[in-house]
């Protein structure tokens, strides 16, 4: 049992060949938490998540587990447990081999093998395919053995990359509930690294973004969907049409923010000053279109419809900023060509790092 | 009542038929076309196997059965198989080559085995050790025998280093255990099998490894339970190259082999090249394309198998 956080990173860095992969990394996250590592290919993400499993060696920094400095333990002895991408099923064994796997390299006994085992294969809801060979396996049963297989030596921490991106569209939409549900029935502690951001948002309780070998921002989907502290995050997190703005005043303990647009009321955790130059985050949801006749509004022009099933994801140029992406729900109401007038939230994201500094 | 004329499916039959013949027809032509593109794509490979495997295979079953025979009475026999059958010195030639091609498959098999699983751990060095253990795999069989006998032979660096001793080197070179011949058919085939397996292994994916160490696998346990058996069709390969070069070996066995047991290729040489004595010669051939051969659908048939489940 440990009183502090279950999993820690303190300041971890590596490099590759010069080349720093992650730099500086802290992030502390509470046992049972479901937390994913966001960003771009590229990012550090991977490399941070295979640092805690002990696949990649950090060159600087501290790792703990559980209370444990895990950081300098070889692979097999930090208690952690990998899903890849890829799946990585031993080909050569059955689905009930692959699940005993771990088990059999703590020793336990075989009886205590055979009935986890059981169990396991059941909870992925895999029964009676026990003694197939992976290949006799469609790709969401191959990733649910991998899960099983995971899960079943009971790990500290489990570590999830990227486990979905070879599924098809609903499969994967289908096995992302799963997965909660079983992360949120069973209460392991689970690290999930993706490029999808809407997948960080379904399943996690925390989402931390990376750029450029950092940690950008870490917060609640909600919160840092709608309270973007930094442009790269506005920006990589669904559509952000992002416009340059100044503290013109306050309305009680909300910030008033001048824009090319007029003006909206700030919504965001940054402490603001009077004058001080901010990026505002209008999400596409947010605004809404009407007919051009009508009186409130930016006067625009319609540059591209695109009919999305819930929703229609229009483009607007309009005379006071650059093309605004938004998104109405139903079918398409205006047509290419059409003159509609844009309707501003009253409030919007804003934040106090228009540069996007991470 | 119906009739051509009033049948109102007659005509309907005859068109459906009219428009199958011409596609029936133009199949045909295509697959034609098919078959013969293919056959001059296989054409060099295919020819080449037929000149140099199937004639001479062809030309030896015939001469072993006393037909197509070269400066001997021409008609069909089983006398050479008979006495190659009861000739003491084939069975003992036979068992000598299927020792010392098996005791050289295993070590080097061994060999190369243990030194995949240490070169999967990073130690200083790695990459030398690595490179040293396929230098002789330039160096031709001759002269890789000459470099063993400097060692191993009679007045060799052994028996020299030894004599001071008291201790009397063992000759190893005409022993009838075929020691010498293995040690030096273990230059080549060590650096062969060295060559195989290690790319083998190499070829399995890496996060195959990876999550069988994130389980709780350590090295020992991640080489024994996935690398090993994964690696398993390649150790075959090896295994068999080298089988079915060793139990060939002419140069070696008759250079530093014993007079008796000889290896079944020296046999085989002596018998038309100083008998003039093509028919045995040719039984001789033929036992020895049957062994390479049963060994390979062995190993097919195995390998099979493990490809099969490892799939």
């Amino acid at each position: 049992m440990t009183d502090g956080p279950w999993l820690e990173l303190r300041s971890v860095t590596k490099s590759f060949d010069g080349v720093r992969a992650v730099e500086d990394v802290s992030l502390s996250i509470e046992r049972g938490e479901f937390l994913t590592l966001l960003g771009a290919s590229g990012c550090g993400k991977s490399t941070t998540l295979r640092m805690i499993a002990g696949l990649e060696q950090n060159d600087g920094g501290e790792i703990f587990l559980a209370g444990r400095a895990i950081h300098d333990l070889p692979v097999h002895r930090r208690e952690t447990a990998m899903v890849f991408q890829s799946y990585a099923l031993f080909p050569h064994l059955t689905v009930e081999q692959n699940v005993a796997f771990g088990l059999e390299a703590r020793h336990l006994p075989r009886a205590t093998i055979i009935d986890k085992v059981a169990r396991a294969i059941a909870l992925v809801e895999l029964d009676g395919f026990g003694k197939r060979y992976p290949r006799q396996l469609s790709g969401g049963q191959q990733q649910r053995v991998a899960l099983a297989r995971a899960l079943v030596t009971e790990p500290k921490a489990l570590l999830l990359d990227e486990p979905l991106s070879n599924l098809d569209a609903k499969l994967r939409d289908r096995l992302r509930l799963e997965l909660r549900a079983l992360q949120k029935s069973l209460g392991v502690t689970t690290i999930y690294v993706t490029h999808d951001q809407s997948e960080a948002m379904s399943l996690s309780d925390r989402v931390a973004f990376m750029a450029g070998g950092r940690i950008v921002e870490v917060g609640a989907p909600q919160e840092i969907y709608r309270r973007p502290r930094n442009r790269a995050t506005a920006d990589f997190l669904g559509v952000a049409n992002l416009i340059e703005g100044r503290v013109v005043g306050f309305d009680g303990a909300v910030a008033v923010v001048e824009t090319p647009a007029g003006q909206v009321l700030a919504d965001t955790s940054d402490v603001l000053a009077m004058g001080e130059a901010v990026l505002v985050c209008l999400r596409p949801e947010d605004m809404a279109l009407s007919p051009f006749n009508t009186e409130a509004g930016l006067m625009g022009i319609v540059t591209h419809v695109a009919y999305m099933g819930a929703l229609t994801d229009y483009l607007v140029q309009t005379r006071e900023l650059s093309p605004l992406r938004l998104h109405v729900p139903g079918v398409p109401q205006f047509a290419v060509g059409g003159k509609v007038r844009v309707l501003l939230p009253k409030m919007a994201a804003v934040n106090a790092n228009p540069k996007g500094q991470p | 009542m119906t009739n051509g004329l009033t049948d109102p499916h007659r005509p309907r039959q005859s068109r459906a038929r009219q428009s199958r013949a011409p596609k029936s027809h133009a199949r045909r032509g295509r697959a034609l076309r098919d078959f013969i593109v293919n056959v001059a794509l296989l054409a060099p490979a295919c020819g080449f196997l037929f000149v140099a495997l199937a004639v001479p295979s062809v030309q030896l079953i015939l001469v072993s059965f006393g037909l197509a025979g070269i400066g001997a009475k021409v008609g069909f026999t089983v006398q050479y198989y008979v006495a190659v059958w009861q000739d003491v010195l084939f069975t003992s030639a036979f068992v000598f080559s299927l020792r010392i091609a098996a005791a050289a498959t295993l070590i080097s098999i061994t060999f190369a085995t243990i030194l995949t699983a240490l070169l999967q751990v990073d130690f200083p060095g790695r990459r030398l050790v690595n490179v040293l253990c396929k230098v002789l795999l330039v160096v031709p069989s001759l002269v890789a025998a000459f470099m063993v006998l400097t060692i191993i032979g009679p007045g060799g660096m052994a028996a020299r280093l030894l004599k001071p001793l008291g201790v009397i080197w063992p000759s190893l070179l005409d022993a009838r255990s075929g020691i010498g011949i293995v040690l030096v058919l273990l230059c080549n085939s060590v650096p062969l099998t060295l060559l195989i397996v290690p790319a083998v292994a190499a070829a399995i994916p890496r996060d195959v490894i990876e999550a069988a160490r994130t389980l709780g696998a350590g090295p020992g346990r991640v080489f024994l339970k996935i690398m090993l058996p994964l690696c398993a069709p390649g150790i075959g390969a090896a295994g068999m190259l080298v089988f079915i070069g060793c139990f060939g070996s002419l140069a070696i066995p008759s250079l530093i082999g014993p007079a008796y047991p000889r290896a079944i290729s020296v046999m085989m040489t002596n018998e038309f090249l100083r008998r003039g004595n093509w028919g045995t010669a040719s039984v001789v051939g033929v036992a020895m394309i049957a062994t390479t051969a049963a060994v390979l659908a062995v190993y097919h048939r195995l390998a099979e198998a493990a490809g099969l489940r490892n799939r």
